[in-house]
């Protein structure tokens, strides 16, 4: 198998040991983004000059020479963001050095392109941006999942291990499972985030996409700035939080995540109950509600009108839209925040980790992203968030660990959400769950990889 | 997905729907179009999440007890603290 195929730890160790030559790495991970730009449209943009550049003034970090893709949010010192989408939303981005930056460059990282991502992020599929849509690499014609989606289709696709997301509702953990990833929310705070063009949020946090949760840990150590050791995920208390989150889920994703949650308690040698957490039924639109105006707070009238035609009607008009959001919602959107943590803080003294499917249907068609659930046919954009956006509300940290495929051949996930800074358990959980499936899911090789 | 308002309907002016007017008289303010497809958008943004707005708007929110100094990356403190 060549190095490019291996997984971040394994690319990491054989730089370390002197097996593999991290110039040799770089140039054959350049190529194949090269190779499959037109198939995946993962990688928007590389500057093979700078990544050598940070390549020959790397230290002997825990990545040193390792390529890493970093999400189209991020200016970095040679290249402002542009969101995916064709003009910013407040004041002209510029280069400049990134908490993400920051944090790859110190563990000797080479960042080695912008990854693709949904127009200014409003979206969970992927399906709209400027640079044209990343695809999925299980299936070219399916959303890669949004907002970070090239992220996740360039390390699904086997063009780099690890890439850095963004999660503001969800932007890491659905990619993740619509392409058959690991993907880890953190903590809010706890991972680099400065230089967000979001400067005031209190929703949005960096975090790895990779393809398993080792890989995840190493990656996230450097978002961190610090070591999340693994530690064995023994007597794991699981909670099932009954209602739409599993109930109005195609049976396909119901049934695995049922299927792989018992092997989690069978290998934890832990326990099963039933939870219930006060507010959740809000936590959808109250999370879109803090996103959407943290966001909105840096935009003027004058600055929306001037969107020029390459922004995507849709956006045009929500963005505009959110202009007129009443002041009370936002309000209560805080009431609803403040009695759902203190809920979860309640739940989280009884069981250890609460779960249910990280996306109610796999990933559907980038020419129709509408996904058929028991309740009827909705936009995935409406269906996701309601899985997703309580993490992101009350700051919790969460995870999505891919447990299976359709009868598509479409990957599943199942999202595990922890107390605030148990971002290390949801690793061991999914380390440990890895195991009790054999890795059968996180090695698993989607088409598109197989094939080259 | 502004608020209740305009996803209730006016019936006392039934040739143009609450949701438009409101929005209308808002971009108005703003010095925004309000074209067709702009609009067409809002209906369809509406219709999904004007009744989740409602369900915001009319829950029973007034014995919540304010947390003071939020902490995301932390639990509530009078949790922490108990």
């Amino acid at each position: 198998m060549s190095l490019l195929d291996a997984g971040l730890t394994e690319q990491a160790s054989a730089i370390a040991s002197g097996e593999a030559d991290p110039r040799e790495l770089l140039d054959a991970t350049l190529s194949r983004i090269d190779d499959r730009k037109q198939a995946l449209n993962a990688i928007v943009d590389t500057f093979p000059e700078e990544s050598h550049r940070m390549l020959d003034e790397a230290p002997r970090g825990p990545l040193y020479g390792v390529p890493i893709a970093v999400k189209d949010e991020w200016p970095l010192p040679w290249r402002a963001e542009r969101l995916g989408a064709a003009a910013p939303l407040g004041p002209a981005p510029r280069p400049g050095e990134s908490g993400p930056y920051r944090a790859l460059r110190d563990a000797g990282a080479v960042i080695v392109g912008i990854a693709n991502m949904h127009e200014y992020g409003m979206g969970s599929t992927g399906a709209i941006s400027v640079y044209g849509p990343a695809r999925n690499p299980w299936d070219t014609d399916r959303c890669p999942g949004g907002s970070s989606s090239g992220s996740a289709a360039a390390v699904a696709g086997r063009l780099v291990a690890g890439a850095v997301g963004a999660d503001g509702i969800g932007s890491i953990r659905f990619p993740a499972a619509y392409c058959g990833l690991t993907g880890l929310k953190p903590t809010f705070g706890r991972s680099a985030m400065s230089g967000h063009h979001v400067r005031h949020t209190t929703t949005i946090v960096s975090g790895p996409l990779c393809r398993d949760a080792a890989d995840c840990r190493l990656l996230g150590t450097a978002l961190f700035g610090e070591e999340l050791r693994p530690l064995a995920a023994a007597g794991l208390r699981i909670g099932i939080v009954r209602g739409e989150v599993w109930e109005d889920c195609r049976e396909d994703v119901r049934t695995a995540c049922e299927a792989a949650l018992e092997a989690l308690r069978e290998a934890t040698g832990g326990t099963m109950s039933e939870v219930s957490v006060e507010g959740l039924e809000h936590t959808l639109v109250c999370s879109i509600l803090m996103t959407s105006s943290e966001e909105m707070a840096q935009m003027t009238p004058e600055g929306l009108e001037a969107l020029g035609d390459g922004v995507s009607p849709i956006a045009r008009a929500v963005l505009r839209y959110r202009m007129l959001t009443p002041a009370v919602t936002i309000a209560r959107a805080q009431q609803v925040r403040t009695l759902v943590r203190r809920s979860l803080a309640t739940v989280f003294e009884q069981v250890d980790v609460l779960a249910w499917p990280t996306v109610a249907a796999p990933a559907p068609p980038l020419a129709d992203p509408t996904v058929r659930l028991p309740s009827g046919p909705h936009p995935a954009d409406y269906a996701n968030p309601r899985q997703a956006g309580i993490a992101n509300l009350t700051g919790v940290p969460g995870i999505s660990i891919p447990i299976g495929l359709s009868s598509e051949g479409l990957p599943l996930g199942l999202q595990l959400l922890a107390a605030w800074g148990r971002d290390g358990l949801l690793l061991d959980a999914a380390q440990t769950l890895e195991r009790a499936s054999d890795r059968s899911w996180v090695e698993a090789v989607p088409p598109l990889a197989a094939a080259a | 997905m502004p608020g209740e308002q305009p996803h209730s309907d006016d019936r006392s002016e039934p040739s143009e729907p609450a949701l438009d007017r409101f929005v209308k008289a808002g971009f108005e303010q703003l010095g925004f179009e309000a074209d067709e497809t702009t609009m067409a958008v809002i209906r369809v943004v509406d219709s999904l999440y004007g009744p989740l707005i409602d369900g915001l708007m009319r829950a029973d929110l007034g014995q919540v007890e304010p947390e003071h100094g939020v902490d995301l990356s932390a639990p509530p403190r009078e949790v922490e603290s108990r």
